[in-house]
């Protein structure tokens, strides 16, 4: 379905610009016939089959989307890593899904060799065998076609029991949540979007890449985010619409971006975590962007957009988005009316039937085909919702989750550990840090360069705690749990 | 005129404030990597470039913008004293 969507948009439009990445524009054409190869390739040289896993290691670049829809293509699942997973998380993944191949580049592959769980095949984007497989006048791959229930995208996502869960996306769920988002944002032929979004993130790679690329757009790729790079792309490209994270807006705030570098912007849009109505004013008066916050999980894509010209109130994300449900649920899990707060409960074609291989866990949040995301909330008359807190206690980096649980039970493989909690500290730009308290055992010693050597070695770098407190004792409720020292009320996850 | 050791001591200074680390007064004397003290990712390292940029109104080139030149102190220091001089 995604491929063959995408080959109608390019069949329409061959010769639109389809993607800028640095120096390299491809037309619509172009991408097609490069996907097709990447295809060849995968078949020929990595062995993929239709319903094989690849794992997809790699920052954004236009080697990424020729790939993802190369493998839409044959029927193979895309699974996204992020690029900052090491030893445990790797071997986590490995062991969960049987990966038949990795796409990645010779510096990133080093941490899957190190894991020790390189799959049967590795495709280097850097290999000059493989540029000359995409570049050299080879026939492309046709695409054979997948049915809507076929599994299309495997996205990862932290909860809080203390492991990632893997989601898995048809290919029906993936274009409802692209053709939904593109249709809310009003996506055009023609229009330049900017995807500085990682596109192992579930809105980078929906949000901003399927969304431009299924509508006809122009995806203006950006390998990381920096300010500088992105003002001089948005100036450069003349780009319409902005997709980034609280984090992205607010770095530019600090930087010395100027207005009239964002004359060409239209719409611009923020998602993966809250952003506080003091950085939308911002924003909107050094700037001139007038940021709409977006609102979604891994589960369920993108479920609601803040309507254009409404004012800055905190936790609004605006109505769902068509064919989207949001309920709002007592503790018993009967629907309140609007103004009463409860719990959100998510339903629509673009939810997921569940977890990968997690009964328990999907009996609790997947009920009657609604997902509970664990956000707090409360709609108003109009329908639209506004989120007021969580109900899970999960660490919001940046637009990424962490689960305190995961960095808790790898802090407590150290020796010298007798007892500790991890949760989320306010902290502006991101969000929220990862926090650890950690209660040293009688007699030993333990350095805070311990701790974070030790966890390098395990977590991602995100994962890893920034503050380090070192404490006598951990204290524990009167129901044998340990209360976060939260130092706010926990933000909504706004994952997406 | 500024020294390195007192453009090193800003930055120490800079870091903890900046990365909201809340290191003690020993460990932040001692304090020469930031990737040995706490978890340094690529949100770490662009809200630490910032806080350096403003600081001592710098402005680094793109290839600069690693972790591993940024967490190294005294290399960064040493950097700074031989691009801002008085300045800073």
């Amino acid at each position: 379905m995604l491929k063959e969507l995408f080959d109608s948009v390019a069949s329409r439009q061959p010769e639109a610009l389809a993607l800028i990445d640095g120096p390299v524009r491809l037309s619509y054409a172009d991408l097609l016939v490069r996907s097709g190869r990447f295809a060849r390739y995968l078949v020929e040289q990595a062995g993929v089959r239709r319903g094989d896993y690849i794992a997809v290691c790699l920052p954004n670049c236009w080697e990424y989307v020729a790939g993802f829809f190369a493998a839409a293509g044959i029927g193979a699942v895309w699974v996204p890593i992020h690029p900052q997973w090491r030893n445990r998380e790797l071997a986590w993944l490995a062991g969960r899904l049987p990966l038949r191949a990795l796409i990645t580049n010779s510096l990133l592959e080093q941490a899957w060799s190190e894991a020790a769980v390189l799959p049967p095949a590795v495709v280097r984007i850097d290999d000059p065998a493989f540029q000359n497989a995409l570049l050299a006048p080879a026939a492309p791959l046709a695409a054979s076609p997948s049915a809507p229930d076929e599994l299309a995208v495997c996205l990862t996502t932290s909860g809080t029991t203390g492991r990632p869960r893997v989601v898995l996306r048809t290919h029906a769920i993936v274009l409802s949540s692209a053709l939904n988002i593109s249709a809310a944002l009003g996506v055009q032929p023609g229009d330049r979007v900017l995807s500085a979004v990682p596109f192992h993130h579930g809105g980078g790679l929906v949000g901003c890449m399927l969304v431009s690329l299924l509508s006809g757009a122009t995806a203006v790729v950006l390998p990381a985010f920096h300010p500088a790079a992105a003002e001089a792309a948005v100036a450069e490209e003349r780009i319409q619409i902005m997709m980034g994270s609280p984090f992205m807006y607010s770095m530019l705030l600090e930087s010395n971006a100027t207005r009239a570098s964002f004359a060409s912007v239209q719409s611009t849009y923020s998602f993966g975590a809250p952003m506080a109505p003091e950085t939308m004013r911002r924003l909107d008066e050094r700037l001139g962007l007038r940021v709409r916050q977006a609102y979604g999980t891994t589960e369920t894509g993108i479920i609601s957009i803040q309507s254009s010209g409404t004012p800055f109130q905190p936790g609004l994300v605006g109505h769902p988005l068509a064919s989207t449900v949001v309920h709002i649920l007592d503790e018993s899990g009967h629907r309140l009316g609007p103004g009463c707060p409860g719990e959100v409960a998510v339903g629509g074609p673009g939810v997921v039937a569940g977890y990968f291989d997690e009964p328990e866990l999907n009996r609790e949040l997947f009920r009657d085909g609604f997902f509970r995301p664990g956000d707090l909330g409360w709609l108003d008359e109009s329908g639209a919702l506004i989120l007021c807190g969580r109900s899970k206690l999960v660490i919001n980096v940046g637009g990424v989750k962490v689960d305190p649980g995961e960095v808790e039970n790898v802090l407590l493989e150290l020796p010298a550990v007798r007892d500790c909690t991890v949760y989320g500290l306010s902290a502006a730009p991101q969000g929220e840090i990862v926090a650890a308290n950690i209660a040293v055992r009688p007699g030993c010693e333990l350095s805070r360069q311990a701790v974070v050597a030790h966890c390098r070695l395990r977590l991602a770098e995100f994962k890893i705690p920034r503050r380090i407190e070192f404490v006598d004792a951990i204290p524990v409720d009167i129901t044998g749990k340990k209360p976060k020292p939260w130092a706010a009320p926990p933000n909504p996850s706004h994952p997406a | 005129m500024s020294t390195p050791d007192h453009v090193l001591h800003r930055l120490r200074l800079l870091a903890d404030s900046s990365l909201n680390l809340n290191l003690t007064a020993g460990e932040l004397a001692s304090l020469t990597r930031l990737d040995e003290v706490a978890g340094f990712d690529s949100l770490s390292v662009l809200q630490f470039l910032a806080a350096v940029e403003r600081e001592f109104g710098l402005t680094f080139e793109r290839a600069q913008l690693r972790a591993a030149f940024l967490a190294d102190l005294p290399g960064l220091a040493a950097y700074i004293e031989a691009h801002c001089g008085k300045a800073c």
